[in-house]
């Protein structure tokens, strides 16, 4: 940027947006900026767009643009932008559903993470050491890592070599159980060992130990596999330094090695195993978004009962549900009994499966299986069980805790434990409105 | 594919709402935007069931059930492809509280500029009042946070989602206030914030009496909300209309306002009514029943 005048970046901006759609001087540029902003007091994001939108320009890749570092990407986001140097960049053909086609894939970097990339579309004329201005690319998670995509709506341009610092210093990423993500590096956290097992696994012919188990601090629970021996112990709590997070099913999982740090500490203020195990409550849109997690507490609104729902009939061999007493796997078997629920549990921030057992089902709706298979035989259908869990449950609110997992399908929480949630009307309204009229 | 989050909305909101986004694709989900920035798909509304009405035919029905809150009303819409839902509702006495579930629907006359927004509702459910209290929160709760969201935006407008997230707020509130602020400019958050408390204000003994449904009457323009205004002016001047010169016309625009009804709207009704033969001026400043 050639001065320090406040419209510098907005025109250099709107400039990059305009390139090669039409040919126009910054001077010219900052000129209009500057009329649209002081004399018709239009709002600068306004005037921007109107510019670009004037000249045939797509205003969608400027206003409220971000552009984000490598290490705060998440997965599965829509649009993403950033600066970056090319690690590495390798051509290779696939077979597409129409023909075989080129792609890109490689490594790119800046100063806080490096990730890998696919070019689906288009030309990417830059090698090893360019840095490039990528907009509107997406992320997908692939193997517990968050990956970079660009396809038709991706711009890529060319950047200044010291647009960003030399090299790949990664960040040191301080976090929280609750605040890992699958795809960070280099973690440092603190963290109560709740429960821990060892395991014997064969990595490329090699026998491998390791240990697996959960770990949390006063924001939630985490799962953890270290791939050494530290001398972990059960209660104890270490300073874990060095470590990433990757998934499994969505849910992350804090891993290190012998390359990691992991020292014991000694904090009498810590929050004892049970506290930690007694789960935080969580926003269902924060749980969504996170895509699993375990020994969570959350609330919502029973807004649908699945099918599936109520008396079910289970292979006595393997446990699955089975239809006209045959199972899949197991062909004609005598079905056993269970009872369960299927909910579709929401609190206006998000929305999750939730799978209630019989246990929790009986406490719930206040009969027992046995009460409910002899409904079920009175009426000669077992339709009258999930009516009468529907009639119960159904526009209620629950508190729901246990361990959450997501698929295709979304976010599915095993219920471990499950109660009508109490919530207190009056004291919360007045709370809530003294805060609106004293933020007034 | 994510399940659809079921938004808590308010009546009067959701009815204001005027951008309805579509995509091309076919069976990809249509979004309400409403003006403080809910971006709505599918609703979980719980209120006072006022009226159901059959508007079809036996054979293809389409019922039509309105909803009260503490705003205003739902427009709750079950066709032929809906038919369980339209039983239920069939099957109820007003009032009783009901909870809805159900997708957007917005609805624009050919020949008009106005978009008419109800529910086509997937499952109704009576409940109780203390499930009608906590939606009535958790739909303040709600509307807090978008308006907290515009007080960020308004410091810095040119916050993208990732600006609003990192000042805490959720991803799928700052990309509906986003588009709240391309279609509606900035919305009278203001009002808004009257209406949020005055919801409150119904859960609360301290302000018993006072329910904010009379602050913030219904839209009038659909349906029964017209009819109500109309049955409500006949009433008033069948009231005032005692010589033979008929009820004086500063006597009903009083009575009139009493009702919550503005000048306007009564001029609208008087007119509608004198077209149906309802009522006649037989002097000027005189309206007198038929």
């Amino acid at each position: 940027m050639e001065n320090g005048n406040e419209y510098a970046p907005h025109v250099e901006e709107i400039a990059r947006v305009l390139e090669g759609v039409i040919d126009i001087g910054k001077d010219e540029l900052e000129n209009e900026l500057r009329t649209y902003v002081e004399h018709y007091k239009v709002p600068l994001y306004v005037a921007k767009r109107s510019i670009v939108k004037k000249y045939g320009g797509n205003e969608r890749l400027l206003g409220g643009m971000e552009w984000t570092k490598l290490n705060s990407l998440m997965p599965n986001t829509p649009s993403v932008n950033f600066v970056a140097r090319v690690v590495t960049a390798n051509p290779k053909e696939i077979n597409g559903p129409d023909g075989p086609k080129r792609i890109v894939y490689g490594i790119l970097g800046d100063d806080t993470a490096t990730v890998p990339f696919t070019l689906w579309e288009g030309s990417f004329p830059y090698e090893k050491g360019d840095v490039i201005r990528v907009r509107n690319a997406y992320t997908k998670e692939w193997q517990g890592q968050v990956q970079v995509n660009m396809g038709a709506r991706t711009v890529i341009s060319p950047e200044e070599p010291d647009a960003l610092p030399p090299g790949f210093t990664r960040e040191v990423v301080e976090a929280k159980a609750s605040e890992l993500r699958p795809g960070m590096r280099n973690v440092s956290t603190t963290l109560r060992i709740v429960d821990m097992e060892k395991r014997e696994v064969e990595v490329s012919g090699e026998k491998k130990v390791l240990f697996t188990g959960l770990a949390g601090d006063d924001t939630g629970l985490v799962r953890f596999t270290s791939w050494h021996d530290f001398g972990l112990k059960r209660d104890g709590i270490y300073r874990i330094t060095g470590a990433y997070v990757n998934s499994w099913r969505g849910v992350p999982r804090l891993t290190f090695d012998e390359k990691c740090s992991c020292d014991p500490v000694e904090d009498d203020s810590f929050p004892s195993s049970e506290e930690i195990r007694g789960g935080r409550l969580i926003g269902l849109g924060e749980l969504v978004e996170m895509g699993g997690a375990v020994g969570v507490t959350i609330r919502g609104v029973v807004i649908d009962i699945k099918p599936g729902s109520g008396l079910i009939s289970r292979c006595p061999e393997c446990r699955r549900v089975i239809q006209k007493g045959t199972c899949m796997v197991h062909g004609k078997v005598k079905g056993v009994n269970d009872l369960r629920i299927k909910a579709i549990l929401d609190d206006g921030t998000g929305a999750v499966t939730t799978i209630i057992n019989r246990e929790l089902t009986e406490r719930l709706t206040g009969k027992t299986m046995r009460e409910y298979e002899e409904e079920a035989r009175d009426a000669m259908t077992p339709e009258v069980v999930r009516d009468d869990i529907v009639e119960k449950l159904l526009a209620r609110k629950l508190e729901v805790r246990g361990n959450a997992t997501s698929d295709d399908f979304g976010v599915m929480l095993i219920a471990e434990d499950a109660r009508p949630a109490a919530v207190d009307v009056e004291s919360e309204a007045r709370a809530l409105l003294q805060e609106i009229e004293g933020g007034a | 594919m994510e399940r659809e989050i079921a938004w808590r909305v308010f009546a009067r909101e959701y009815g204001d709402s005027t951008l309805l986004l579509r995509s091309g694709e076919e069976r990809a989900p249509a979004y309400l935007v409403t003006p403080t920035g809910a971006k709505v798909n599918r609703i979980y509304a719980v209120g006072t069931l006022v009226s159901v009405e059959n508007k079809g035919t036996e054979e293809e029905p389409m019922w039509i059930a309105r909803l009260n809150d503490p705003t205003g009303f739902f427009f709750i819409f079950a066709g032929q492809h809906q038919r369980d839902v339209g039983a239920v509702l069939s099957s109820l006495q007003p009032p009783v509280f009901l909870a809805v579930t159900g997708k957007v629907r917005a609805y624009t006359p050919p020949d008009g500029d106005r978009m008419y927004v109800s529910v086509r509702a997937e499952g109704v459910h009576v409940v109780e009042g203390p499930q009608y209290d906590d939606w009535i929160l958790d739909s303040a709760r709600s509307l807090k946070e978008r308006l907290d969201a515009w007080k960020i935006l308004s410091e810095d407008p040119e916050l993208g989602v990732e600006g609003l997230a990192s000042h805490g707020v959720g991803r799928h509130i700052a990309e509906g206030v986003l588009l709240a602020q391309e279609h509606y400019g900035r919305p009278n958050l203001g009002w808004y914030r009257d209406m949020l408390v005055s919801a409150l204000q119904t859960l609360l003994p301290e302000y018993d009496g006072l329910h904010a449904s009379h602050m913030f009457p219904a839209p009038q323009e659909e349906g029964g909300g017209g009819e109500e205004v109309l049955s409500r002016v006949l009433e008033i001047v069948r009231e005032l209309d005692e010589g033979p010169q008929g009820a004086i016309w500063e006597d009903i625009l009083d009575r009139a306002a009493e009702s919550g009804i503005t000048p306007e709207d009564l001029e609208e009704a008087v007119e509608i009514l004198i077209d149906r033969g309802e009522l006649y001026e037989p002097v000027l400043g005189r309206i007198k029943l038929v």
